[in-house]
């Protein structure tokens, strides 16, 4: 059959039409795919690939016997989506009522219409599951990891804390970050549309690498005995300020820093301290920040003060190594000396110690002495001495925010200037400054770096990177450090210090008293007082400072900071397993006070109590009786029979 | 007639002729074909119910496995949860407070305390008395050979 003309042209027409189709379309995917390919290719690989973060926990912070300072627990956040929360009212009440919070409140932040807003924050599962079964719509939870320190308060400016997504903010936590925070890991894969794998696209998982534990060289019980000390001692001095520092001579170890106020690193923003919180509540919004940072600054490293007499150790040092005084060299202190014109009196002018050796000189705490040693050793001797005992920089420890002392530019020392820096006037340094200073006069004249962190160990346990005890130099020779000892001994034995003596422990110190500058004046009524100490004096196991500042009920740091430091002292010696070792005469005092505990096993309880009386012992029974009678006999008693004891000790006996 | 006209009726008459042929084969092998189809049949029915069956199964497992997962979950935040409690209550004001207010315990007085001389390689403790420097501040040359000979007391132990 043949075809006619139109249906030629018409079959023509149509090829031409679907040719022109396919050039256009072959055109197009020359486009697509050759010209465009690269583009199209990359924003497919955008679209299909999936960067899921994997998150690294935070390392731990433990103490030196590895008690966890702060480790990670899993919280949770509420969030609400105001667009879809169907019901506000019931929603916010239901919410509110399981998180205790206000109802209202909640109501009025969903009625904003924000969007997404946060409801709650850091919740626990329990709390989470009782939202959850409510099932309210436009309510989701997020999980979070958030720092915890099981401790509180205690350690607050040696751990610091961090931000609420973890990050240090403040104390080791700041300082070691960059071990703490660890590696976020990563899973990229290539999905379509509804998040399945695609054949031939990328799967590749880069686990997180956790954060390391940091091993602290504090100790948590002596970090303890020290807070528990410093706030008898704030309840009993009502001081502004009282800072302490322990530290082990031999290595530089910290092994405690407390400071007060201080604050909790849980809830870092609310002040612990009742009349610091009143002030906090009449801030404004603008002030906090400011008020927040200055809550948060570790003074110990932080901020500087003068010393006061403490500082005469060190004048005592310089001039013990450069041989122009021993110890037994003899002064005549006649209340005040002469200093190009200018009266430099002693805190006894008014009854001058008269003739005195330069240990009985430490002992007085005598003002003259240390001037006439300071103008003799010169300034540029001095100031040779100042930087070998690190006061001229920054001890290197490992806390953020450290200070260097301040001083005077050597060019405007003039003997005046000498002779009040000579006792602890005029010039300024951190307490870590002084006690690592005064630990290398107790560590032979060796001087060691501060040292907070002694490890790095990895979630399996395994110590990964130790840190070990820094030698910086030799400041002074080993016969001076000894006579410093001796010297140091004398002041607790017979000079200010007395307040320390420790029956069976040579303890060894010096006290000290310093006015504030205030409005650049000395200030008589406002003082520092402090105690530095070193004890064992024949084998120092710890060298510890405790200041106090601005006491109210007495200015001298014999009276307030000493009887403070000796209760750290004993404490700390005695979980430190430092045996005492009585001198002869300790022990006739100690056997004068004791008693020897008499036998009552097998006697009527009545007449055991009142034998134990009649020995001066007190008594305890157990099991608690009201009444006792002639059946009640004694089973066992402790302390058992012949035992020494201290009068007024209590004797258990246990009764049928 | 066009060629195009031509191949038609060409392809019309072979089909027709292989029609007759294949007609012819399958009226002999009628008989078999029913059994064997029904067998065919249940064999692919079983494979299904079998597949499915499998997949149920492994469905389940999966459930179960994400059951266990979500218990190991809640579990792990129970220790955590334990741990952190645990850590809080490892605290010494708690341990003294506890020891002291709870049970009673006083604090040992130093005449009370025991240090243990560990490092001397010998189990022996020494108990901090007054009479115990006393007696090593009198000890003599006889009394030293005679507390030597009682400190190798441990030889026989």
């Amino acid at each position: 059959m043949a075809l006619s003309k139109s249906s030629k042209q018409r079959l023509n027409l149509t090829l031409i039409i679907v040719m022109a189709i396919f050039i256009l379309l072959a055109v197009r995917l020359i486009k697509v795919q050759i010209i465009d390919g690269e583009k199209y290719s990359d924003m497919a690989v955008i679209q299909q690939t999936k960067d899921i973060p994997i998150p690294a926990q935070r390392g731990e912070i433990l103490d030196r016997n590895l008690k966890k300072l702060a480790i990670n627990m899993t919280l949770y956040n509420v969030w609400g989506d105001t667009n879809r929360i169907t019901s506000p009212e019931t929603s916010s009440k239901l919410i509110a009522d399981i998180l205790d919070l206000d109802s209202k409140a909640m109501l009025d932040k969903i009625s904003a219409g924000k969007g997404l807003i946060s409801i709650g924050k850091w919740i626990d599962k329990d709390k989470i599951e009782e939202i959850d079964s409510l099932n309210l719509e436009g309510v989701w939870f997020t999980e979070v990891e958030r720092r915890y320190y099981p401790l509180d308060a205690l350690g607050a400016f040696v751990i610091g804390h961090t931000t609420a997504d973890n990050r240090g903010l403040a104390g080791v936590e700041l300082e070691l970050n960059r071990y703490l925070t660890g590696l976020s890991g990563r899973w990229i894969r290539n999905t379509d549309v509804l998040g399945r794998q695609l054949p031939f696209g990328t799967d590749k998982y880069y686990g997180a690498q956790d954060g390391l534990n940091v091993i602290l060289t504090i100790d948590e019980v002596l970090q303890y005995y020290m807070e528990q000390v410093i706030e008898k001692g704030r309840e009993e001095l009502g001081a502004k300020k009282i800072m302490a520092l322990m530290m082990d001579p031999k290595t530089g170890d910290i092994l405690a820093m407390a400071s007060y106020p201080d604050y909790n690193p849980n809830d870092p923003r609310i002040p612990v301290d009742q009349s610091q919180l009143d002030e906090y509540i009449n801030l404004e919004e603008n002030e906090k920040q400011t008020y927040w940072n200055q809550l948060w600054r570790n003074p110990i490293v932080s901020d500087t003060y003068e010393p006061g007499s403490t500082f005469k150790l060190i004048t005592s040092a310089m001039s013990l190594e450069e041989n122009i005084v021993r110890p037994d060299t003899k002064f005549y202190a006649n209340g005040y000396i002469n200093v190009a014109g200018t009266i430099i009196k002693c805190w006894r002018y008014y009854r001058p110690h008269g003739e005195e050796t330069l240990t009985q000189g430490l002992e007085n705490s005598c003002n003259p002495v240390f001037v006439e040693l300071g103008l003799k050793l010169g300034k540029e001797k001095f100031y040779k001495y100042l930087e070998a005992f690190g006061f001229m920089e920054k001890t290197g420890i490992e806390l953020p925010g450290e200070s260097s002392g301040l001083t005077l530019p050597i060019e405007k020392v003039g003997p005046v200037e000498l002779a009040t820096m000579s006792f602890g006037q005029g010039l300024s340094i951190t307490p870590i400054q002084l006690i690592t200073a005064v630990s290398a006069i107790a560590n032979d004249g060796r001087l060691m770096e501060p040292r907070l962190i002694s490890g790095l160990a990895d979630n399996s346990g395994h110590v990964v990177e130790t840190f070990e005890p820094v030698f910086k130099r030799q400041v002074i020779s080993q016969s001076t450090s000894m006579e410093m000892l001796l010297m140091m001994e004398s002041v607790v034995f017979n000079g200010s210090g007395k307040e320390a003596y420790i029956p069976g422990y040579r303890v060894g110190g010096k006290t000290g008293t310093a006015q504030k500058i205030v409005n650049g004046v000395y200030d008589d009524d406002k003082v520092i007082a402090s105690f530095i100490g070193v004890a064992p004096v024949d084998d120092p196991k710890l060298a510890i400072l405790l200041v106090i500042d601005e006491p109210e009920k007495s200015h001298f740091g014999s009276l307030t900071a000493t009887p403070l430091a000796k209760e750290i002292i004993e404490k700390s010696l005695i979980h430190m397993s430092v045996e005492p070792r009585y001198t002869e005469d300790e022990l006739e005092i100690i056997k004068k006070e004791s008693v020897v505990v008499p036998d009552v096993n097998g006697m009527v309880a009545r007449d055991a109590i009142e034998t134990i009386t009649k020995a001066g012992l007190k008594y305890k029974i157990e099991p608690e009786i009201e009444t006792l009678d002639e059946a009640h006999t004694v089973l066992e008693q402790y302390p058992y029979a012949g035992y020494e004891a201290q009068k007024g000790y209590s004797v258990i006996i246990y009764v049928e | 007639m066009t060629s195009l006209a031509y191949k038609k009726y060409s392809e019309y008459d072979f089909t027709d002729i292989k029609i007759e042929e294949s007609g012819r084969k399958i009226v002999k092998k009628k008989s078999f074909a029913a059994p064997k189809l029904f067998i065919v049949i249940a064999l692919i029915g079983g494979l299904f119910i079998s597949i499915l069956f499998g997949y149920a199964a492994i469905s389940e497992v999966k459930y179960q496995v994400y059951e266990h997962k979500q218990a190991m979950d809640d579990l792990q935040m129970k220790i955590e949860k334990c741990n952190i409690e645990l850590e809080a209550m490892n605290k010494t004001s708690i341990i003294e407070d506890k020891a002291i207010n709870e049970l009673g315990m006083k604090v040992p007085n130093r005449q009370q305390l025991v240090y243990l001389n560990a490092n001397e390689g010998v189990n022996e403790i020494t108990r901090v008395s007054i009479a115990l420097p006393i007696e090593q501040s009198d000890s003599g040359f006889f009394r030293n050979i005679y507390s030597s000979i009682l400190s190798l007391g441990f030889i026989w132990d």
